[in-house]
């Protein structure tokens, strides 16, 4: 349980660590449910591959999640968001005096 | 060293401004550190400095003290990243060496109790943290970018019956974050007193509350994106002029009627803007001949404030007023309203040795410049006027505010029947220990009653309609019975007063 929270800690920050993944989830939550191709072509410095690295981190930290359209991939936000947040909060108010 | 979280659920917790948050998520940590209880104790409550400390958890205050202001550092999600800001909080429990309970007032709302019990050589610290679930949705609308407006809205996204939506558009993270709890709180009584009464254009009122972070940018995006989602039909604006203008620009007011409600520089655009505060013109006409009077002909003057638009028209019309009466600008200096580097400044003013200083920095800054000409032991010989000086930021002040000299229309202390009421009534809400009552949360309370009294006179919602209406306002707030003016801005008399560790002494109306 422990290790299994550590785990979701350390991934939901690591993928918020990344500017990219952090303007990836802020153009997913602005259109409705784009798919890897137009999120692909939003960022056009980036390529395809590394989109799709940055997504497949974003979709491990469930702060994105897949809907299959057909033979399309489309992205929503979340789908815990909540989770999300309570897991930067508890990151917050657990004290590191190591620090 | 050994370290167990979790998360449970708890119920309403013990005291007022607990009570009234609803759904509440608590964190439950404990550790065993391998410091005497004396120094963990130190570390967590650091009294008399401001500085970063090593726990997010930690807090520093002027004085320990049940009800005081603290300072922590939190962690916020701002555009791309992770940076550590100052925030507001309150030493709720102070049993020294034992136990600390501090409630979190920005940007979120928590409470966290601390206790310590010695442990061989070591001290086990358990901590407990409980946070409402607008602090949830709070952070969750941070961290995914895309907010829309949240914080205090609430818990069914979809009201029953028909809702008008009024923005507050305020600072509760950022370098003006000190204010945004007292002006939230406010927001809260104008929609209950507004609601209570006959709501807008017949319809209840839902406040909902959007943090600018201190930000044009980041405000005015905000704004968009909460408007898009959930539909805007007005704002209430309290934040920096830089903020205003930016929205002026958009011509977003164009179309819904957005009121600019804290102190404003009186030549402020306004294409579509409606500011209905005190100007610079009000404080100064009133602050800059007193302090002459004090020091006498020919004295030295210092401007200092922050680097947008307010404080530079503030510093123009005070360049003039000081002129006029024989005095010399020896000093004019702006810093960063974002990362002031108050101990530069504060070199460069002092080097002019001035007699008084007129500040117009903001937020944070003006705190740090404050707290070193209060460690200068300057204030017995030179004069400051703070004109951001307010009941929030003196608290945080403590023994540093002793002496600052404000210009302002609204203090808690103000006696009138009115406002012993509001205040009153926002003790009962939000509890003894909720922040004070800023000049700028009666402003949003004031703003809000004008922007909805004015729409319901109008019977409209259109921005022309119901700025046509201002001139006819009379409003009946806090600082008692109060018309509008030709310059569009409510009139409220302006009162000098001078800060001391505990609270002020207000001048007598004749100055």
């Amino acid at each position: 349980m422990a290790a299994q929270r550590a785990h979701s800690e350390d991934s939901t920050f690591r993928a918020l660590a990344d500017p990219v993944r952090r303007e990836i989830l802020s153009f997913v939550g602005s259109q409705e449910l784009p798919t890897a191709g137009e999120i692909a072509a939003h960022f056009p410095g980036i390529g395809r591959t590394a989109v799709s690295s940055h997504l497949r981190i974003l979709r491990d930290a469930t702060l994105l999640a897949e809907v299959r359209d057909g033979q399309r991939r489309r992205y929503q936000l979340g789908p815990n968001r909540a989770d999300a947040a309570i897991d930067f909060l508890r990151q917050i108010y657990a004290p590191d005096f190591e620090a | 060293m050994r370290s167990a979280g979790d998360r449970v659920s708890a119920g309403a917790l013990p005291g007022p401004s607990e009570a009234a948050l609803p759904g509440v998520t608590t964190f439950v940590d404990e550790k065993v550190v391998e410091l005497p209880i004396n120094e963990v104790f130190d570390g967590l409550l650091a009294i008399g400095r401001g500085e970063q400390r090593g726990s997010y958890l930690a807090a520093s205050a002027a004085t320990a003290m049940r009800g005081q202001a603290v300072r922590t550092f939190v962690p916020v999600v701002k555009g791309v990243g992770v940076r550590l800001e100052q925030a507001v909080a309150r030493l709720a429990e102070y049993t020294p060496y034992k136990r600390l309970v501090i409630l979190q007032e920005s940007p979120w709302e928590s409470r966290t109790e601390i206790l310590l019990t010695a442990l061989g050589s070591g001290t086990r610290v358990s901590t407990r943290t409980s946070v409402p679930v607008q602090t949830v949705e709070q952070v969750a609308d941070m961290l995914d970018g895309n907010p829309r407006g949240s914080g205090e809205r609430g818990r069914s996204g979809r009201a029953l019956t028909p809702t008008r939506r009024i923005a507050l558009i305020t600072s509760l993270s950022g370098h003006s974050s000190l204010y945004g709890r007292s002006t939230v709180n406010c927001a809260k009584l104008a929609e209950r007193r507004i609601n209570a009464e006959s709501g807008l254009l017949g319809q209840p009122v839902e406040v909902t509350v959007i943090d600018d972070a201190s930000s044009a940018q980041h405000g005015l995006t905000q704004l968009l994106a909460a408007d898009a989602r959930r539909g805007i039909d007005a704002a209430v604006g309290v934040h920096s002029s830089a903020i205003a203008s930016a929205v002026d620009a958009s011509g977003w007011a164009e179309n819904k009627p957005y009121f600019y409600a804290p102190l404003s520089e009186s030549t402020l655009p306004q294409r579509s803007l409606i500011a209905v505060g005190d100007t610079e013109r009000d404080q100064l006409e009133l602050a800059i001949p007193y302090l002459d009077s004090i020091h006498g002909a020919g004295s030295r003057w210092a401007l200092v404030g922050s680097d947008f638009s307010w404080p530079r028209a503030v510093n123009r019309r005070a360049r003039q007023l000081i002129t006029s009466l024989g005095g010399e600008v020896v000093r004019e200096v702006y810093a960063d309203p974002e990362t002031p580097d108050v101990e530069e400044l504060a070199r460069e003013v002092l080097a002019e040795k001035p007699d008084i200083i007129v500040s117009s920095l903001v937020g944070w800054g003006m705190i740090g410049f404050e707290e070193l000409v209060h460690r200068a032991g300057l204030r017995p010989r030179v004069s400051s006027l703070s004109l951001l000086l307010d009941e929030c930021s003196r608290e945080l002040l403590g023994e540093a505010a002793d002496g600052i000299w404000a210009a302002t229309s609204y203090l808690p202390a103000l006696d009138t029947d009115e406002n012993q009421s509001f205040v009153g009534e926002y003790r009962e809400a939000f509890g003894e220990l909720a922040p004070p009552i800023s000049f700028l949360g009666e402003a949003t309370y004031e703003a809000l009653l004008l922007l909805v009294g004015s729409a319901n006179r109008a019977g409209s919602m259109s921005p022309g309609a119901v700025r046509g209406e201002l001139s006819q306002a009379h409003l009946t707030g806090p600082r008692g019975s109060l018309e509008v003016g030709t310059d569009g801005r409510l009139q409220a008399p302006m009162r000098l007063a001078q800060a001391t560790a505990h609270g002020w002494n207000l001048l007598p109306a004749a100055w």
